[in-house]
């Protein structure tokens, strides 16, 4: 069994000053890692911040990643959809039958935590994507 | 203001578009064809004369699809009929869900009071809609599709709750989903929701065979001789009477002013017939009749008693509507080009209006004017069984195989008293949707 | 250079209403493209296919982190999901996309249940039917028996009014030892949706 660690918020600090003026932070925790991509409209990020985040391993030996999501808006509440995309050790995209966009709607102010699980305990890292909610309807 | 009123190419026109809605063309006379194929059991061609008759502007798709829908459920093609069912449960809900200002509702409404009912789209009457819930679960449960049974179960209490919401009343419309609700939860091990069915219906049918028979067979299961009856089989017989009457037209006429007046009413002026009754042999001993659950015409009689007073205020007042418009058309005709136009106009006007009101008699024709319902206990094994209508056919299966533990479904429908009858469930059946018993005159 | 002076341009009715029917036309058409399959379907209040990969990833993740399992490679069988929505599914669609996910986990050992027994019979059948070499045949009396069995149910709570529709779905998702007939594991995913009359339209 892997042993479980978790981020201080000192390596959230340096990992967000390793990437000044970019799109996306990236977390660490030993071989894991996990990060934050805001695609699609650039005006998400004027709508949702991310606010911590931590990547570790569960009992199972599976890697979970999870980032809250905050609101910037003081008077309305923000609908973005996430989807999770993990890759093995060499970079390969983990294959995931079940992987989706999710709708989110935070509260003004508000924050909510996305978590996901990988799909095969090969996965080192886990990308988060983020966009405004744009659904087929 | 009044030179515009009487505008020939618009008067032209409104003639001209009137054949071609099809307003006035009244629904028995226009499926009679269709009509007469299903009562003479030629299933699939009334189901194809149906569908090929959704009236102007696809306001009738509704009736097209339950009415073919039921010409294949007559047949036993389950599969087909419930297709058609929810296309057509679905043509109801996509009226509903319309915007609340809707341009087509309003549209079809302004028709409506210039023209006649007949431009509005059917979705169902209400005890329609419950109904076709309920046999949609009785199919599903033929086809042993437990769950999609139980979900038709579940929209046919929203349905009917919608109902009593809205008028207030629900004429127990929705007694055969509950019957069929009761054996589905009993075959699914939920047996307390069976009995709280069951109970309800005892408080609507005190006494009722199938009713108490349902009853006494819970507190069976409940009990230490759980055993022995799932050791043995049951017959499950629904019994569907004839078809519904057709609605007819109710007129007044007289004279308002020089314009002639006609008001009309839909209206069952003739009933179905008397409630007979199925009996049912087995090994060729009287096992019982089959009792009424659902009386199909006495729901639709009250429903329609109770809407027939906005018809006649509607068809009043489109009539005054339309004796105004043709006073000042041949006023303005005698104005104009003397009192012979204006006799012409006048003539042409009250001809037209004669002619365009028109009451809706469009109903769901090939539903049973009523359903019975039997349940039988019968030892597991091969039995015979016969059946006879009073009054009318008979049929006879020489040999069917009960399964120990499960039940028989024998669904039985009589047309011109003939008996068109379909089993379920029964061992060895080579396709148990498709069996249809040979008819004893 | 002299053109020719044209006559009134004002438009002809035959010009007007063939200019209609051009414009209807067009917007009656229909037009098919690829989607995103993972993309957030919202057409109405009804499950659809988002719901369909939310509930089959929340359970195939809570499924897969869990540690409750006493052998390494837990055996299992998928049994049924109760459909008690209002709404005809087809719950196989489900519970297919969690066992894939579980099998490509490399987890589990899932085995085959339902329709999958009915192909292995007939399967077997015909090898025992003489047409097929019996060194070639499989050995019968072999095939593993699960450990554990999933099962669950499918509810809805429905609200309607005259103008809102509002849809309240629950996924439940149970794993049962066979042998002690204990629930070692259980999941559930809820989610709301609602539809809104609009106010106008045709």
């Amino acid at each position: 069994m892997r042993r479980l660690l978790r981020l201080t918020p000192g390596l959230l600090a340096l990992a967000a000053l390793t990437a000044p003026g970019c799109q996306q932070n990236t977390w660490r925790n030993d071989n894991l890692s996990g990060n934050l991509q805001f695609v699609g409209d650039p005006r998400i990020e004027n709508v949702v911040a991310e606010e911590g985040a931590r990547i570790e391993y569960t009992e199972a030996d599976l890697p979970v990643f999870q980032v809250d999501l905050r609101n910037l808006m003081d008077d309305q509440e923000a609908r973005v959809q996430w989807r999770a995309v993990w890759y093995d050790g060499r970079g390969i995209q983990i294959n995931d039958p079940a992987r989706v966009w999710h709708p989110v709607i935070l509260p003004a102010r508000g924050s909510i935590p996305i978590r996901s699980i990988a799909p095969h305990e090969d996965a080192v890292r886990c990308e988060i994507q983020v966009q405004l909610l744009n659904p087929i309807e | 203001m009044r030179r515009r009123l009487f505008h020939p190419p618009g008067l032209a026109l409104l003639v001209a578009a009137v054949p071609a809605c099809s307003v006035l063309e009244d629904y028995p006379e226009a499926t009679a064809g269709a009509f007469a194929a299903f009562r003479n059991g030629r299933f699939e061609e009334a189901a194809r004369l149906y569908r090929e008759r959704e009236g102007a502007l696809e306001s009738d798709r509704f009736l097209s699809l339950a009415e073919a829908g039921t010409a294949w459920h007559a047949a036993g093609r389950l599969r087909r009929a419930s297709k058609l069912w929810l296309e057509a449960l679905e043509v109801a809900q996509g009226f509903r869900d319309r915007p609340t200002i809707s341009g087509r509702g309003a549209v079809e409404g302004t028709l409506s009071m210039l023209l006649n009912d007949k431009t509005l789209p059917y979705d169902g009457e209400g005890f329609e809609i419950v109904l076709l819930h309920g046999l949609l679960a009785w199919d599903y449960l033929r086809l042993g599709r437990l769950d999609d049974a139980m979900v038709e179960v579940w929209r046919g209490y929203d349905a009917q709750k919608l109902e009593e919401e809205r008028y207030g009343t629900t004429y127990g419309m929705n007694r055969f989903a509950r019957f069929v609700a009761a054996v589905v939860q009993e075959q699914d091990g939920a047996l307390d929701d069976a009995a709280l069915d069951l109970r309800q219906l005892r408080r609507e049918l005190p006494g009722h065979p199938a009713v108490e028979a349902s009853l006494e067979r819970i507190r069976t299961l409940r009990g230490p001789e759980a055993r022995d009856l799932l050791s043995r089989s049951e017959l499950i017989l629904v019994f569907e009477q004839e078809t519904m009457p057709p609605k007819t037209s109710e007129d007044l006429v007289f004279g308002y002013g020089k314009t002639l007046v006609r008001i009309t009413a839909p209206s069952y002026r003739r009933g179905p017939g008397p409630v007979r009754r199925l009996r049912l042999q087995v090994d060729d001993r009287e096992a019982g009749a089959t009792e009424l659950i659902e009386d199909v015409y006495a729901v639709a009689r009250e429903n329609l008693e109770d809407r027939v007073a906005w018809a006649v205020a509607k068809s009043a007042g489109r009539n005054l509507g339309r004796a105004v418009l043709i006073d000042r058309l041949g006023e303005e005709a005698g104005e104009r080009h003397g009192d012979w136009a204006e006799f012409a106009v006048r003539l042409a006007g009250n001809l037209l209006n004669l002619a365009l009101e028109q009451a809706d008699l469009r109903s769901w024709r090939t539903l049973p004017a009523n359903l019975q319902v039997l349940r039988v206990p019968v030892e597991a094994g091969r039995h015979s069984l016969d059946l006879e209508l009073e009054g009318g056919g008979r049929l006879r299966y020489e040999s069917v195989g009960f399964p120990a533990g499960r039940p028989v479904l024998l669904s039985v429908r009589s047309l011109r008293g003939r008996l068109y009858a379909h089993l379920s469930g029964a061992e060895e059946l080579p396709d148990p949707t498709t069996t249809e018993a040979e008819f004893q005159p | 250079m002299n053109l020719p002076i044209h006559h009134a341009m004002k438009p002809g009715l035959p010009f007007v209403l063939g200019l209609l029917v051009l414009l209807g036309g067009g917007a009656c058409s229909s037009s098919t493209t690829y989607g995103d399959p993972e993309g957030v379907e919202t057409i109405d209040d009804t499950f659809g296919s988002t719901d369909l990969l939310m509930i089959a990833q929340k359970m195939a993740e809570s499924f897969t982190s869990t540690n409750v399992w006493e052998e390494e490679r837990p055996t299992i069988v998928f049994g049924g999901i109760r459909n008690r929505t209002r709404q005809h599914i087809d719950t196989t669609n489900i519970t297919d996309t969690i066992r894939t996910r579980l099998i490509q986990s490399g987890k589990f050992t899932v085995l085959a249940g339902g329709q999958g027994i009915s192909e292995i019979q007939q399967e077997v059948d015909y090898q025992q039917s003489g047409a097929v070499d019996q060194a070639a045949a499989v050995e019968l009396g072999k095939q593993l028996g699960a450990r554990y069995v999933l099962y669950g149910r499918f509810t809805e709570i429905k609200k309607e009014d005259s103008d809102t529709r509002d849809r309240w779905y629950k996924f439940t998702l149970n794993a049962v030892d066979v042998q002690t007939r204990v629930i070692i594991w259980a999941e559930e995913k809820t989610f709301r949706k609602t539809t809104e009359k609009p106010l106008l339209g045709w």
